[in-house]
Protein backbone atom coordinates (compact mmCIF):
# COMPACT_ATOMS: atom_id res chain seq x y z
CA UNK A 1 0.00 0.00 0.00
CA UNK A 2 1.63 3.41 -1.06
CA UNK A 3 1.89 5.72 1.65
CA UNK A 4 0.94 9.02 1.40
CA UNK A 5 3.02 12.09 2.62
CA UNK A 6 1.63 14.76 5.00
CA UNK A 7 1.55 18.13 2.52
CA UNK A 8 2.09 21.02 4.91
CA UNK A 9 1.25 24.90 4.02
CA UNK A 10 3.68 27.62 5.45
CA UNK A 11 2.97 30.82 5.90
CA UNK A 12 5.19 33.10 7.22
CA UNK A 13 6.67 37.00 5.63
CA UNK A 14 10.18 35.70 7.15
CA UNK A 15 11.52 33.53 3.82
CA UNK A 16 14.66 32.74 5.50
CA UNK A 17 12.42 31.18 8.53
CA UNK A 18 9.96 29.00 6.50
CA UNK A 19 12.64 28.24 3.89
CA UNK A 20 14.71 26.51 6.06
CA UNK A 21 11.80 25.02 8.16
CA UNK A 22 10.34 23.89 5.07
CA UNK A 23 13.74 21.89 4.52
CA UNK A 24 14.08 20.57 7.80
CA UNK A 25 10.49 19.10 7.79
CA UNK A 26 10.91 17.69 4.09
CA UNK A 27 14.34 15.88 5.70
CA UNK A 28 11.61 14.58 7.49
CA UNK A 29 9.52 13.33 4.80
CA UNK A 30 6.34 15.71 5.34
CA UNK A 31 5.86 17.88 2.08
CA UNK A 32 6.20 21.77 2.02
CA UNK A 33 4.69 24.65 0.72
CA UNK A 34 5.60 27.91 1.67
CA UNK A 35 3.95 31.49 1.17
CA UNK A 36 5.19 34.41 2.02
CA UNK A 37 1.90 36.28 3.29
CA UNK A 38 -1.92 35.20 4.50
CA UNK A 39 -3.25 36.38 1.05
CA UNK A 40 -1.37 34.26 -1.51
CA UNK A 41 -1.39 31.28 1.67
CA UNK A 42 -5.08 31.46 1.28
CA UNK A 43 -5.14 31.25 -2.66
CA UNK A 44 -2.73 28.29 -2.36
CA UNK A 45 -5.10 26.58 -0.09
CA UNK A 46 -8.01 27.60 -2.54
CA UNK A 47 -6.39 26.36 -5.28
CA UNK A 48 -4.81 22.98 -3.75
CA UNK A 49 -5.71 20.38 -0.99
CA UNK A 50 -3.79 20.65 2.11
CA UNK A 51 -3.33 18.56 5.30
CA UNK A 52 -2.64 21.17 7.76
CA UNK A 53 -1.54 24.73 7.47
CA UNK A 54 1.07 26.59 9.70
CA UNK A 55 0.41 30.51 9.66
CA UNK A 56 2.49 33.25 11.46
CA UNK A 57 0.84 35.42 13.60
CA UNK A 58 2.29 38.96 12.73
CA UNK A 59 2.52 39.60 8.93
CA UNK A 60 1.98 42.77 6.57
CA UNK A 61 -0.95 43.46 4.94
CA UNK A 62 -3.23 40.12 6.16
CA UNK A 63 -2.15 39.43 9.32
CA UNK A 64 -1.71 36.01 10.74
CA UNK A 65 -5.77 35.91 13.02
CA UNK A 66 -7.15 37.49 9.34
CA UNK A 67 -5.72 34.72 7.60
CA UNK A 68 -6.69 32.12 9.61
CA UNK A 69 -10.26 33.22 9.84
CA UNK A 70 -10.09 33.44 6.15
CA UNK A 71 -8.78 29.48 5.92
CA UNK A 72 -11.70 28.85 8.67
CA UNK A 73 -14.13 29.90 5.74
CA UNK A 74 -12.45 28.36 3.18
CA UNK A 75 -12.00 25.00 4.91
CA UNK A 76 -13.12 24.58 8.26
CA UNK A 77 -11.25 21.40 8.88
CA UNK A 78 -7.93 22.63 7.54
CA UNK A 79 -5.93 21.72 11.00
CA UNK A 80 -3.90 25.50 11.69
CA UNK A 81 -1.05 25.72 13.94
CA UNK A 82 0.19 29.39 14.79
CA UNK A 83 3.05 30.86 15.36
CA UNK A 84 4.10 34.08 17.55
CA UNK A 85 7.33 35.81 17.82
CA UNK A 86 5.33 37.56 21.21
CA UNK A 87 6.14 36.69 24.70
CA UNK A 88 2.65 37.45 25.59
CA UNK A 89 0.35 34.21 24.78
CA UNK A 90 -2.81 36.66 24.44
CA UNK A 91 -3.20 36.39 20.49
CA UNK A 92 -2.48 33.03 20.03
CA UNK A 93 -5.27 32.16 22.34
CA UNK A 94 -7.63 34.49 20.86
CA UNK A 95 -6.48 32.57 17.68
CA UNK A 96 -7.58 28.96 19.21
CA UNK A 97 -10.82 30.40 20.43
CA UNK A 98 -11.45 31.45 16.56
CA UNK A 99 -10.57 27.79 15.83
CA UNK A 100 -6.36 27.12 15.45
CA UNK A 101 -5.42 23.76 16.89
CA UNK A 102 -2.83 25.14 18.79
CA UNK A 103 -0.21 27.88 19.08
CA UNK A 104 3.58 27.94 19.48
CA UNK A 105 6.05 30.82 20.49
CA UNK A 106 8.92 31.56 18.13
CA UNK A 107 12.01 30.63 18.31
CA UNK A 108 10.36 27.24 17.43
CA UNK A 109 11.37 23.63 18.74
CA UNK A 110 11.04 21.14 15.71
CA UNK A 111 10.15 18.12 17.86
CA UNK A 112 7.85 20.55 19.40
CA UNK A 113 6.38 21.48 16.17
CA UNK A 114 5.86 17.66 14.67
CA UNK A 115 4.59 16.27 18.16
CA UNK A 116 2.19 19.18 17.65
CA UNK A 117 1.70 18.35 13.42
CA UNK A 118 0.67 14.76 14.74
CA UNK A 119 -1.47 15.53 17.42
CA UNK A 120 -3.54 17.90 15.00
CA UNK A 121 -4.02 15.39 12.47
CA UNK A 122 -4.87 12.60 15.07
CA UNK A 123 -7.43 14.93 16.15
CA UNK A 124 -8.90 15.78 12.91
CA UNK A 125 -8.42 11.59 12.17
CA UNK A 126 -7.41 9.26 13.91
CA UNK A 127 -5.68 7.12 10.95
CA UNK A 128 -2.65 8.87 11.06
CA UNK A 129 -0.70 9.05 7.57
CA UNK A 130 2.77 8.86 7.73
CA UNK B 1 -3.85 59.73 28.74
CA UNK B 2 -1.55 61.79 30.70
CA UNK B 3 1.79 62.35 29.81
CA UNK B 4 3.97 59.67 31.54
CA UNK B 5 1.34 56.93 30.42
CA UNK B 6 1.97 57.84 26.86
CA UNK B 7 5.49 58.05 27.22
CA UNK B 8 4.83 54.28 28.50
CA UNK B 9 2.78 53.22 25.45
CA UNK B 10 5.52 54.23 23.13
CA UNK B 11 7.97 52.65 24.82
CA UNK B 12 6.21 49.80 25.25
CA UNK B 13 5.40 49.82 20.75
CA UNK B 14 8.99 50.32 20.09
CA UNK B 15 10.26 47.57 22.30
CA UNK B 16 7.47 45.19 21.41
CA UNK B 17 8.37 45.86 17.83
CA UNK B 18 11.83 45.50 17.99
CA UNK B 19 11.86 42.33 20.47
CA UNK B 20 9.60 40.32 17.95
CA UNK B 21 11.98 41.20 14.90
CA UNK B 22 14.79 39.56 17.43
CA UNK B 23 12.31 36.75 17.50
CA UNK B 24 12.33 36.38 14.30
CA UNK B 25 16.51 36.46 13.87
CA UNK B 26 17.11 34.20 16.31
CA UNK B 27 14.32 31.77 14.93
CA UNK B 28 15.83 31.72 11.59
CA UNK B 29 19.42 30.90 13.56
CA UNK B 30 18.15 28.42 15.42
CA UNK B 31 16.46 26.70 12.31
CA UNK B 32 20.13 26.82 10.71
CA UNK B 33 21.84 25.36 13.28
CA UNK B 34 19.05 22.67 13.57
CA UNK B 35 19.12 21.95 9.59
CA UNK B 36 22.96 21.63 10.02
CA UNK B 37 22.65 19.29 12.95
CA UNK B 38 19.90 17.39 10.85
CA UNK B 39 23.30 17.40 8.10
CA UNK B 40 25.36 15.80 10.61
CA UNK B 41 22.93 13.12 11.89
CA UNK B 42 22.50 12.24 8.09
CA UNK B 43 25.96 11.03 8.73
CA UNK B 44 29.79 11.60 7.92
CA UNK B 45 29.73 9.69 4.44
CA UNK B 46 27.10 12.29 3.59
CA UNK B 47 28.91 15.97 4.37
CA UNK B 48 30.78 16.44 1.32
CA UNK B 49 28.00 16.32 -0.71
CA UNK B 50 25.96 18.51 1.79
CA UNK B 51 28.48 21.15 2.29
CA UNK B 52 26.99 23.63 0.03
CA UNK B 53 23.78 23.25 1.80
CA UNK B 54 26.18 23.56 5.46
CA UNK B 55 27.83 26.63 3.51
CA UNK B 56 24.30 28.51 2.98
CA UNK B 57 23.08 27.44 6.69
CA UNK B 58 26.58 29.31 7.91
CA UNK B 59 25.85 32.20 5.27
CA UNK B 60 22.46 32.75 6.91
CA UNK B 61 23.20 32.66 10.32
CA UNK B 62 26.08 35.37 9.83
CA UNK B 63 23.31 37.33 7.93
CA UNK B 64 20.97 37.23 10.53
CA UNK B 65 23.59 37.89 13.23
CA UNK B 66 24.07 41.25 11.61
CA UNK B 67 20.43 42.09 11.45
CA UNK B 68 20.39 40.91 15.55
CA UNK B 69 23.60 43.41 16.22
CA UNK B 70 21.54 46.85 14.12
CA UNK B 71 18.50 45.75 16.16
CA UNK B 72 19.97 45.33 19.98
CA UNK B 73 22.12 48.56 18.64
CA UNK B 74 19.28 50.68 17.61
CA UNK B 75 17.31 49.57 20.76
CA UNK B 76 20.07 50.15 23.12
CA UNK B 77 20.72 53.72 21.55
CA UNK B 78 16.63 54.34 22.25
CA UNK B 79 16.75 52.92 25.52
CA UNK B 80 19.37 55.42 26.11
CA UNK B 81 17.85 58.59 25.10
CA UNK B 82 15.75 58.34 28.82
CA UNK B 83 19.93 58.99 30.73
CA UNK B 84 18.80 62.82 29.76
CA UNK B 85 16.50 65.21 29.98
CA UNK B 86 18.07 67.36 27.70
CA UNK B 87 20.84 66.40 25.25
CA UNK B 88 21.78 67.36 21.77
CA UNK B 89 19.05 65.97 19.40
CA UNK B 90 20.12 64.84 15.80
CA UNK B 91 16.92 64.97 14.24
CA UNK B 92 17.87 62.74 11.35
CA UNK B 93 19.32 60.12 13.53
CA UNK B 94 16.87 60.16 15.87
CA UNK B 95 13.91 59.22 13.03
CA UNK B 96 16.33 57.17 11.34
CA UNK B 97 16.34 54.97 14.16
CA UNK B 98 12.77 54.88 15.14
CA UNK B 99 12.00 54.15 11.95
CA UNK B 100 14.08 51.25 11.72
CA UNK B 101 12.81 50.05 15.13
CA UNK B 102 9.10 50.56 14.47
CA UNK B 103 9.16 49.47 10.44
CA UNK B 104 7.19 46.09 11.20
CA UNK B 105 4.32 48.32 13.43
CA UNK B 106 3.90 50.22 10.36
CA UNK B 107 4.22 47.35 7.35
CA UNK B 108 1.37 45.36 9.37
CA UNK B 109 -0.92 48.55 8.90
CA UNK B 110 0.25 48.32 5.35
CA UNK B 111 2.47 51.56 5.53
CA UNK B 112 6.46 52.15 4.34
CA UNK B 113 7.78 54.74 6.26
CA UNK B 114 10.54 56.36 3.88
CA UNK B 115 13.29 58.55 5.40
CA UNK B 116 14.96 60.87 2.70
CA UNK B 117 19.00 61.10 3.41
CA UNK B 118 19.78 64.68 4.54
CA UNK B 119 23.82 65.71 4.27
CA UNK B 120 23.26 68.60 6.77
CA UNK B 121 20.65 67.67 9.03
CA UNK B 122 19.78 70.16 11.95
CA UNK B 123 19.77 69.12 15.29
CA UNK B 124 18.74 71.13 18.75
CA UNK B 125 18.68 71.06 22.33
CA UNK B 126 15.61 69.33 24.20
CA UNK B 127 14.44 66.08 25.84
CA UNK B 128 15.06 63.15 23.20
CA UNK B 129 12.28 60.94 24.36
CA UNK B 130 9.80 64.17 23.74
CA UNK B 131 10.98 64.37 20.61
CA UNK B 132 10.72 60.78 19.53
CA UNK B 133 7.10 60.75 20.86
CA UNK B 134 6.22 63.56 19.09
CA UNK B 135 7.53 61.86 15.97
CA UNK B 136 5.92 58.41 16.65
CA UNK B 137 2.73 60.54 17.49
CA UNK B 138 2.65 61.84 13.48
CA UNK B 139 3.30 59.06 12.24
CA UNK B 140 0.57 57.04 14.28
CA UNK B 141 -1.76 60.35 13.79
CA UNK B 142 -0.82 60.48 9.98
CA UNK B 143 -1.98 56.39 9.24
CA UNK B 144 -5.13 56.94 11.36
CA UNK B 145 -6.44 59.57 9.77
CA UNK B 146 -5.91 58.37 6.13
CA UNK B 147 -7.82 54.51 5.34
CA UNK B 148 -5.81 53.88 1.86
CA UNK B 149 -2.15 52.32 2.06
CA UNK B 150 -0.44 55.53 1.37
CA UNK B 151 3.16 55.40 1.97
CA UNK B 152 4.40 58.50 4.39
CA UNK B 153 8.17 60.41 3.30
CA UNK B 154 10.17 61.84 6.24
CA UNK B 155 11.88 64.86 5.51
CA UNK B 156 14.18 67.31 7.09
CA UNK B 157 14.43 70.97 6.24
CA UNK B 158 17.11 73.01 7.01
CA UNK B 159 17.38 76.24 5.35
CA UNK B 160 16.59 79.43 5.90
CA UNK B 161 13.19 79.33 6.03
CA UNK B 162 12.97 77.22 8.70
CA UNK B 163 14.52 73.87 10.87
CA UNK B 164 12.63 71.26 10.95
CA UNK B 165 10.66 67.85 10.19
CA UNK B 166 7.76 66.89 7.25
CA UNK B 167 5.83 63.97 7.35
CA UNK B 168 4.10 63.86 4.36
CA UNK B 169 1.42 61.45 2.57
CA UNK B 170 3.31 59.98 -0.61
CA UNK B 171 0.54 59.76 -2.52
CA UNK B 172 -2.60 62.38 -2.04
CA UNK B 173 -6.17 60.93 -1.10
CA UNK B 174 -8.00 63.52 0.29
CA UNK B 175 -9.02 66.94 -0.31
CA UNK B 176 -7.51 69.86 1.60
CA UNK B 177 -10.74 70.74 3.98
CA UNK B 178 -11.02 66.77 5.14
CA UNK B 179 -7.65 66.25 5.50
CA UNK B 180 -7.53 69.13 7.84
CA UNK B 181 -10.64 68.24 9.68
CA UNK B 182 -9.41 64.91 10.13
CA UNK B 183 -6.13 66.14 11.47
CA UNK B 184 -7.28 67.84 13.97
CA UNK B 185 -10.08 66.04 14.88
CA UNK B 186 -7.48 63.44 15.85
CA UNK B 187 -7.31 62.84 19.86
CA UNK B 188 -3.43 62.33 18.92
CA UNK B 189 -3.09 65.92 17.21
CA UNK B 190 -3.89 68.05 20.41
CA UNK B 191 -1.03 65.54 22.21
CA UNK B 192 1.52 66.38 19.49
CA UNK B 193 1.05 69.90 19.72
CA UNK B 194 1.34 69.95 23.61
CA UNK B 195 4.48 67.80 23.52
CA UNK B 196 5.60 70.59 20.87
CA UNK B 197 4.79 73.58 23.05
CA UNK B 198 7.19 71.62 25.91
CA UNK B 199 10.30 71.48 24.00
CA UNK B 200 9.88 74.88 21.66
CA UNK B 201 8.62 73.34 18.54
CA UNK B 202 5.32 73.73 16.50
CA UNK B 203 3.69 71.70 14.54
CA UNK B 204 1.14 72.04 11.45
CA UNK B 205 -0.48 69.93 8.99
CA UNK B 206 0.85 70.77 5.39
CA UNK B 207 -3.20 71.13 3.59
CA UNK B 208 -1.55 71.12 0.41
CA UNK B 209 0.06 68.02 -1.96
CA UNK B 210 2.07 66.09 -0.29
CA UNK B 211 -0.43 66.32 2.62
CA UNK B 212 1.50 65.96 6.32
CA UNK B 213 2.87 67.60 9.23
CA UNK B 214 5.34 70.25 9.53
CA UNK B 215 7.59 69.85 13.21
CA UNK B 216 9.43 73.36 12.79
CA UNK B 217 12.15 74.29 15.61
CA UNK B 218 10.85 77.77 16.80
CA UNK B 219 12.85 81.09 15.77
CA UNK B 220 13.58 82.04 18.88
CA UNK B 221 15.59 78.58 19.25
CA UNK B 222 19.28 78.70 18.47
CA UNK B 223 20.17 76.18 15.26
Amino acid sequence: MKIQKIKILLIDDEEEFISTLAERLELRDYICKTAGDGVSGIQMIVNEPFDIAIVDLMMPGLNGLNTLRQIKEINPDLPVILLTGHGSTKDGMEGMRIGAFDFLIKPLDIYALIDKIKLALDTKAPQVKS
Amino acid sequence: MNDREDAAAFFGKVTASTTHELQNVLAIIKENAGLMEDFIQMGPENLPDLLERVTRCLGKIKEQSYRGVDLTSGLNGFAHTTDMLLAPVNIYEIAKRLIFLTKRVFLQKGRQIVLIDCKNPPSFEADPVLFQKILWNCLECLVEIQDLTADIKVTLINSDAGKGIDLCFEDLALDNASFNQKLQGSAKWDSIQASCKAINLTASPIAQAPMGIRILLEKSFPA
